[in-house]
């Protein structure tokens, strides 16, 4: 029984760890969609050319269907081995796909928070890194609320209107007087050193408005 | 094949003072209650965890069980008791599935942080964290300090943990600006994101961009490599004597390894408003160090 323990464990813990190590390998759904993304035929074409370099002559055509083909087959692989676990970690809300920063694209947004008095033009009360602009801040900023409002690389997330609604019920409180809030992205496509910018009007997107009524506060 | 095996039951049967387990354990309860306390102090509970029918931001309709304020303040509890070592593997457990229904409520709010951590609840409800620093040893044996020996192979999965989150977020990093197609130039878009960044610096940005470029591509290499961590870590355990090893300590790999991702995460704590992200990190640190490393150091200290 004294060697037994020891012995079960070692088995025990090596099933977790390959577990553990099929868990952690990337399995992201791709498809045609995903690939045709300018960014991405950018890489398969340099994938293309590093294995052509190598000897091994493929089109970016031939490249992407081979990755389409692993990519699928790894996810069926995986699927399968990590059924038995898959309730556990449903329960415990937890996963081994780890993706941090992964994108870094020069495409990014600034938030607006904007409030509206009658008879007046709209009055920017929060955009990040602006010191004339932070109510709320804390609150914007707390990683949990930036999570819900920072768009990700698919775009705007799910409960973004009702974050919206949150920011206009608490803005409503503090000031009497506005009837209307704002919240917007300014797009913003960052250029590496040196390059020229271009002077072009701010383009706004992800625009939503909220009434004193839309968030349940008398008018 | 028979040696190998016997190796490997060894290796997982090793036992060690739980200094480094009781540390994790510490930092880990302290990240968790400070960042559910900020929550409370931005009065964000009800807004991230209700549903959207009682002023909740997110989607899903049905409520928590005991309510969103009553599972904020269980997690809440079962961190602080955990930091404090009392009943810590319960504690461990509680946190894990309150946090876990709360991160069920709105999935946008619950960061990669916030899985890394619940994968450290996971292993501390295994581990026997509670042996020292902690209330539980005070009770057991009259002081708060124990040199009880406990089971290592809790802390050799917290550097696998580690070891699979570095070495996976590095190989996925494949977007032109993380490789020479837009000549590694994430981080400067990066610490560019009004989102993300602590402050506008984009004329220092500029001046400093072939250090970012540079900075960059030791990011990439420091993740990649982190593959090798729990070899490295095993050889030092057990001091083992063939090539690979050696190799390994001439290099000092395993210092290198460490300094620059106690940096990285200092860094990042400097430079971008990233909340309990670089702390989180940090505190599962303590499991790189054998409680060997943390006498040597605490004398290094008391000296200075």
């Amino acid at each position: 029984m004294v060697r037994l323990v020891p012995r079960a464990r070692a088995v025990i813990l090596a099933v977790a760890l390959a577990l553990h190590c099929v868990a952690a390998c990337p399995i992201e759904p791709v498809d045609h969609g995903l690939m045709s993304r300018p960014a991405n035929q950018r890489q398969l074409r340099a994938i293309a050319a590093q294995a052509t370099a190598l000897g091994l002559p493929h089109t970016t055509s031939e490249v992407e269907a081979r990755v389409l083909a692993v990519s699928s087959a790894w996810r069926t692989f995986s699927d399968l081995a990590l059924t038995p676990v898959r309730p556990f970690h449903e329960l415990t809300a937890t996963h081994q796909r780890w993706g941090l920063f992964t994108t870094a694209s020069p495409e990014r947004y600034r938030m607006y928070v904007e409030v509206h008095r009658p008879n007046t033009p709209w009055q920017l009360v929060y955009r990040p890194q602006d010191p004339h602009a932070d109510e709320l801040a804390g609150v914007l900023e707390y990683r949990r609320v930036r999570g819900v409002w920072n768009p990700g690389s698919h775009g705007i997330r799910a409960p973004y209107p009702g974050f919206v609604t949150f920011v206009a019920r608490r803005l409503f409180r503090r000031h009497a007087d506005i009837d209307l809030v704002r919240i917007r992205m300014e797009k913003l496509s960052f250029l590496h050193p040196g390059e020229p910018e271009p002077h072009t009007a701010p383009q706004f997107e992800h625009e939503e408005v909220r009434r004193r009524g839309d968030v349940g506060l008398p008018k | 094949m028979k040696r190998a095996l016997s190796r490997w039951v060894a290796f997982w049967d090793r036992r060690e003072p739980g200094t480094s387990l009781a540390l994790i354990r510490i930092f880990v309860g302290v990240v968790l209650a400070y960042d559910l306390l900020a929550a409370a102090h931005y009065d964000l509970v009800q807004a991230l965890w209700e549903t959207p029918s009682r002023g909740g931001m997110g989607l899903v309709p049905v409520a928590l069980p005991l309510g969103a304020k009553a599972t904020w303040a269980i997690a809440t509890s079962a961190s602080v008791t955990l930091a404090f070592g009392l009943f810590s593997r319960a504690s461990a457990l509680v946190t894990l599935f309150a946090y876990a229904a709360l991160a069920a409520m709105l999935p946008e709010a619950d960061r990669g942080i916030d899985v890394l951590l619940r994968n450290a609840l996971i292993l501390l409800a295994l581990a026997q964290g509670g042996a020292t620093l902690s209330i539980d040893a005070r009770w057991r044996t009259g002081r708060f300090v124990s040199d009880r020996h406990v089971p290592a192979w809790p802390r050799y999965l917290f550097v696998v943990q580690l070891a699979t989150m570095y070495f996976f977020a590095g190989i996925q990093k494949l977007a032109p600006p993380w490789t020479s197609t837009d000549n590694y130039s994430a981080l400067y878009f990066v610490l560019r994101d009004p989102h993300y960044a602590t402050f506008d610096a984009r004329a220092l940005l500029d001046r400093t961009y072939p250090l970012l470029q540079l900075s960059t591509f030791a990011t990439l290499l420091w993740e990649r490599c982190s593959i090798a961590l729990p070899l490295v870590v095993f050889y030092r355990e057990t001091a083992a004597r063939n090539a690979l090893a050696r190799l390994f300590g001439k290099a000092h790999l395993f210092s290198a390894w460490l300094v620059v991702g106690a940096l990285f995460h200092l860094m990042l704590a400097v430079t971008m408003n990233l909340g309990i992200f670089p702390w989180g990190c940090l505190a599962l640190y303590p499991a790189l160090l054998r409680p060997v490393d943390l006498r040597t150091l605490m004398s290094r200290v008391e000296r200075t």
